[in-house]
């Protein structure tokens, strides 16, 4: 069994559910909230929403460790040490962390949400986009820097998005 | 009250037979080189435990908790965690420490064991009994869970503290692999 396809199908398939459902979960919210509060079938469909973000996030931290075992089978164990890796981890931490403070209303949910949306994007792009920003030998700080970037660039656009759809 | 007495007792009955059974498993010897499935058995129960008490987290977190998840997951939890604890107890005991720990205090970062390894060893031990608690109350004392704010607070509490320390013990096993 080629264990290196499977758990490569299953990144993929968890990034395109996670990616995909934060998306729909920010249009959601913005729909909804266009007249200031979230009825109870706007809320079935977030619930929905946020329960394929878990199973695509589930997806990726199985198909994830399903790789770094596999590197540290196959003798390549100082990837295991690579910056990139550990910003993956920290931005996968930073999700679990936002939707804990989601449930518990301890950061508003237009945030949270924007947050949740701009990091989903960040773990998906963040290989292209530190071999085109920073050069293929980025640091962990360098990194994460430039998540902090894309984080706030996101949350500006959604912003503004908001503003213009007038959502309340 | 009483019912808190109840779960209590369920919870040291369990505890100590729990503990004893899986020390007991991990001097069985291993036939063969099947210490590749005990790492990666070790490695993707322990996911799937620290999961389990992420989801128990966020469900006691609800305002109406929905308790057949709760159920569902803490036990899921209990279930992957002693597995984890007794695959990897089983590596450690049988071929980490003999052949890969002289490998890594030897290179370029001992700290990898001298730190990381020697607290995940014994943090990781709490993990099974934040799961014990979870499960002996959601399948003991739901009702109290369902009624008291309080009760609901103090579990989600301590499944808080069991979610930080398994993503501790996850990250320190990746820095104890990367450092051979």
């Amino acid at each position: 069994m080629d264990w290196h396809l499977l758990f490569l199908a299953m990144h993929l398939i968890g990034t395109v559910l996670g990616v995909g459902a934060a998306t729909f979960a920010e249009i959601f919210i913005m729909k909804s909230l266009r007249d200031g509060t979230i009825d109870q079938v706007e809320g079935s469909f977030l619930n929905v929403t946020y329960r394929v973000i878990r199973i695509g996030l589930m997806l990726l931290l199985i198909s994830g460790f399903g790789f770094l075992i596999n590197l540290r089978l196959t003798g390549m164990e100082e990837r295991l040490m690579s910056p990139l890796l550990w910003s993956k981890l920290s931005i996968v931490v930073l999700i679990l962390i936002n939707a804990v403070l989601l449930q518990t209303r301890k950061i508003p949910l237009i945030l949270g949400s924007a947050i949740s949306f701009a990091s989903w994007y960040a773990a998906m792009l963040i290989i292209p986009l530190r071999t085109a920003i920073f050069g293929a030998k980025a640091g962990y700080v360098e990194i994460m820097l430039g998540y902090g970037v894309l984080v706030i660039a996101g949350m500006v656009i959604l912003a503004l998005i908001k503003k213009l759809l007038k959502v309340s | 009250m009483k019912n808190i007495f109840r779960t209590l007792g369920i919870f040291a009955t369990l505890a100590l037979p729990l503990s004893v059974f899986a020390q007991a498993i991990i001097d069985v010897p291993v036939p063969g080189k099947n210490f590749i499935i005990l790492l990666a058995a070790h490695v993707m129960l322990g996911l799937v435990g620290v999961a389990g008490l992420y989801a128990a987290t966020l469900a006691l977190l609800k305002k109406h908790v929905p308790i057949l998840s709760l159920r569902i997951s803490s036990v899921t939890a209990l279930v992957s965690l002693v597995a984890s604890w007794i695959t990897g107890g089983i590596y450690y005991v049988q071929y980490y420490g003999g052949t890969l720990k002289p490998v890594i205090l030897a290179g370029q970062n001992p700290i990898a064991h001298k730190f990381f390894m020697e607290a995940k060893e014994h943090l990781f031990l709490f993990l099974p009994f934040v799961a014990l608690v979870l499960a002996t109350t959601s399948l003991c004392v739901s009702d109290l869970i369902i009624r008291n704010a309080r009760v609901r607070h103090i579990l989600a509490g301590i499944a808080g503290v069991g979610v930080l320390i398994g993503v501790f013990t996850t990250l320190s096993g990746v820095i104890i692999s990367g450092a051979l």
